[in-house]
């Protein structure tokens, strides 16, 4: 029942490619990654696969004119409370680019500017101090990902949550739009939450 | 070749239409379909390669975040395209990262991505497609769909097939309904053709209705019948007319057998007649041979021998006029006579027959003398030639009249008989040579037949003509013979000359030389001669005569012409040439009697020319009418 619920649902985007129209009807969307989650191996995985997700959501965001000044500007994404992550995603970007764009990681300290950032990785640790970096960055045109229980609900963008053991990621295009940037509606398809048929 | 299609006209107008529509169609048809199949497949790639392009696309994110549940439903969504069996994503590294199969049975999916492209395999395609995203290969797409070139050509094979058909019906009711503007002008003529040919009427036309080259061929189709109608009816005209020359030749034809039927019948009778007296002269003479013979019985057997040669003579006679009627020698020569002296005489002539055969002969003759020009022993033939029929025709004992009578400017004399009479039919022949009136075989009256046709030849040479008339047969006969009349003569008749009628009144005597191979003939004629007083002297030929001449000195000689030795003229030269013969009367005998040999006579020195056969009245006639 589900999966024909589901199949419907997506149909309905496909068709919207087919004819040309590429709004985005769905607001969240939840991807599944079959990455197993226990141990600390696991945990080294994890981080591995969540790094190379959040090099790739570069290239399903759409910043606003201004953002990114110069065609070869570097997409700068930095990342707060995981250094390991950090690491990570530093040994993944070299040579890489997107759209022309190189990557640059920024590790975030305490008081750092988040001008000239186009992608804020918030790690697990304490909620209060997500919530306030998440609202920190909201006037900045900004993807904010975070790995956080609910973290959509605290205003991010991405939030990564694991499901039977795999990364996947929830997203909320609005919030994401609040901060003037755009999600790809191809990106939301693969997002988790928007199977669950459940907007935000 | 035109195909064998139909024999009209019509049929081949149809043929050409039909064939050039289906032609034109097949053609397009074809040009279609093959555009249509290259289309096919162009579009087809384009089509699988298209959807290839947006399953790709759609399935980058998932292949990027891992989600293969979400590239497995991507590709799902494949599914509302029944044309493709199955799709496969592989990951970079070679493996299966989703799969989608239309059916359960589908085929194996190839263990490995192949080269970017696409491969037609028979009834389906097969395609694989690099998922690219940010310069960044992340998978290949693997899209196996159907195929099917020939689905399509049915289809438009059907739609072809229901064109052509719709085509070909509209020509064939386009061109039904225009080709009567071309084939009805033929057909017209067609007909017109037939009707000439079933009625042979050749003065039927056929129609121009067209200005076109049919108009032309009408035209022309009708000059030709003139020509062959006008052909024809002269040849009719030929015809008739050559029919009616071969009528013509076919009556002259039984016309020629007729007398050449007639001349055979008149051999076997002319040789029957010559012989008939033959046996009496035969007897006569074994009587006077006979050595006690009493003087009574050798008179009558000279009597009956003189009668028969007589007889015999007049055949002959007879016969020489029918051979100079046959080429045309018959002459007269014309001279003043009175009628009645030339009545009167062929009246003596005959009366030995009529009164042989015991028949009443009246005369009714007017008194006053007749004056014709004619030739008085021709006409008196003619007139002793119908006693003599008259007499031969009639029973023993029967009435032979015999009048003359004078109109303005005619004479008529009428011969009548109560005899057998003529059938009526036979009237008109009786003139033609050799007719027998008598055409049984076992006929009592025999005669040449001859008779009446030369009479008729004697009157009409006299510018008269002959008439039979008979009320059939046993009624009797009755020949008028018309003869113009000349001027009355002045005076009476006793100035007509006298008719020579031979007389033998004695001559003065006189030297004489005949000269003859016919040593018969010439010697009974010395004889005769002698007899009459006269000196004579025989010779048998040329060269005989020649010498006797000499000596002889004779005042007349009568010399043949076919003579051995010397021939007659050249003896007569040579005699006219000698002194003591140059002022004897010479006088030639020859069997020819035409111009030109009379004139070869003269030539030769001759004074006279008589025609055999030669009696001695002519020769007397000659001795008594020359100076001495």
């Amino acid at each position: 029942m589900i999966a024909d619920k589901m199949t419907a649902m997506l149909r309905r985007p496909m068709r919207a490619w087919a004819a040309g129209a590429g709004t985005l009807l769905f607001a969240t969307l939840c991807a599944t990654l079959s990455i197993p989650a226990a141990g600390q191996g696991e945990r080294s995985l994890e981080r591995g696969v969540k790094a190379a997700f959040l090099y790739k959501f570069a290239g399903y965001v759409e910043w606003p004119a201004g953002a990114l000044p110069a065609a070869d500007a570097p997409i700068v994404i930095a990342v707060a409370q995981e250094a390991a992550l950090a690491d990570e995603l530093e040994r993944i970007v070299p040579g890489r680019r997107i759209d022309n764009h190189p990557i640059v990681v920024r590790r975030l300290r305490e008081g750092d500017s988040l001008a000239g950032i186009q992608i804020l990785f918030i790690g697990a640790g304490d909620r209060g101090r997500t919530a306030s970096l998440v609202r920190a960055a909201q006037p900045h045109p900004l993807l904010v990902v975070t790995e956080i229980d609910n973290g959509l609900a605290l205003g991010s963008g991405i939030n990564f949550v694991l499901h039977e053991g795999r990364v996947r990621f929830e997203a909320s295009p609005e919030a994401v739009e609040r901060s003037g940037l755009k999600l790809s509606s191809r990106l939301l398809s693969v997002a988790s939450n928007a199977r669950m048929g459940t907007a935000q | 070749m035109m195909p064998a299609f139909g024999s009209s006209v019509r049929a081949r107008v149809m043929w050409v239409v039909l064939s050039t529509t289906f032609a034109s169609l097949l053609l397009a048809g074809t040009t279609l379909l093959l555009y249509e199949l290259r289309n096919y497949k162009a579009t087809r790639i384009a089509e699988i390669q298209s959807l290839a392009n947006i399953i790709a696309r759609a399935s980058a994110p998932a292949i990027a975040f891992e989600d293969a549940k979400a590239a497995k439903e991507n590709l799902a969504l494949l599914g509302v395209r029944p044309k493709i069996n199955a799709a496969a994503i592989y990951k970079p590294g070679g493996t299966l990262f989703a799969t989608y199969s239309r059916l359960p049975e589908a085929r194996p999916f190839p263990v490995s991505p192949g080269a970017e492209g696409f491969v037609i395999e028979g009834m389906r395609v097969r395609l694989f497609q690099r998922i690219v995203e940010n310069n960044e290969v992340l998978g290949t797409l693997y899209i196996d769909a159907l195929y099917e070139p020939l689905e399509r050509l049915k289809d438009y094979l059907v739609i072809l097939g229901v064109v052509m058909m719709a085509a070909m019906a509209l020509a064939f009711a386009i061109s039904a309904w225009l080709q009567g503007a071309i084939t009805e002008p033929i057909l017209d003529i067609t007909r017109v053709t037939r009707e000439v040919m079933n009625r042979r009427d050749f003065s039927l036309r056929a129609e121009k209705t067209t200005q076109d080259e049919i108009g032309e061929l009408a035209v022309a189709f009708n000059g030709m019948l003139g020509e062959v109608g006008q052909r024809s009816s002269e040849l009719e005209v030929i015809n008739l007319s050559l029919e009616h020359e071969m009528n013509e030749k076919r009556e002259a034809e039984e016309a020629l057998r007729q007398a050449d039927r007639r001349k055979d019948e008149f051999l076997a009778t002319l040789a029957h007649e010559l012989r008939n007296p033959l046996a009496p002269i035969r007897n006569g003479l074994e009587i006077l041979r006979m050595p006690n013979v009493d003087a009574t019985a050798a008179a009558r057997a000279r009597d009956m021998m003189e009668r028969q040669l007589k007889q015999m003579v007049r055949l002959v006679d007879d016969l020489l006029d029918v051979s100079r009627i046959t080429t045309g020698k018959l002459v007269v020569a014309r001279e003043r006579v009175e009628l009645q002296t030339v009545v009167h005489n062929a009246v003596e002539t005959a009366r030995p027959f009529v009164e042989a055969r015991r028949h009443t002969l009246t005369i009714d003759m007017p008194g006053a003398p007749i004056a014709i020009d004619a030739d008085a022993t021709r006409l008196a033939q003619v007139v002793s030639n119908l006693i003599n029929n008259a007499a031969r025709y009639t029973e023993p004992g029967g009435r032979i009249g015999v009048s003359v009578t004078q109109d303005a400017d005619t004479v008529s004399i009428c011969v009548s008989d109560n005899g057998i009479g003529i059938a009526r039919e036979l009237q008109s022949s009786i003139f033609d040579m050799f007719t027998q009136v008598d055409q049984s075989l076992e006929r009592r009256q025999a005669g040449l037949g001859v008779g009446l046709t030369l009479a008729k030849k004697l009157v009409e040479l006299h510018g008269g003509s002959i008439h039979v008339d008979s009320e059939g047969l046993g009624k009797g006969t009755r020949m008028r013979v018309v003869l113009p009349l000349t001027s009355p003569l002045p005076g009476t008749s006793r100035d007509l000359p006298a008719v020579n009628t031979g007389s033998a009144r004695g001559p003065a005597p006189r030297r004489i030389l005949l000269a003859d191979d016919n040593v018969d003939f010439v010697n009974s004629m010395g004889t005769l001669l002698e007899a009459m007083g006269h000196e004579v002297c025989v010779a048998h030929d040329g060269a005989e005569a020649l010498a006797s001449a000499e000596k002889f000195r004779p005042d007349f000689a009568f010399l043949d012409i076919g003579m051995p030795m010397i021939n007659g003229y050249d003896l007569a030269r040579r005699l006219k040439a000698m002194p003591a013969t140059a002022h004897t009367v010479l006088t030639a005998v020859s069997g020819w009697g035409q111009a030109s040999d009379r004139l070869r006579a003269t030539e030769a020195g001759f004074d006279n020319h008589l025609v055999k056969p030669v009696e001695v009245d002519q020769l007397e006639s000659i001795i008594v009418n020359s100076p001495a």
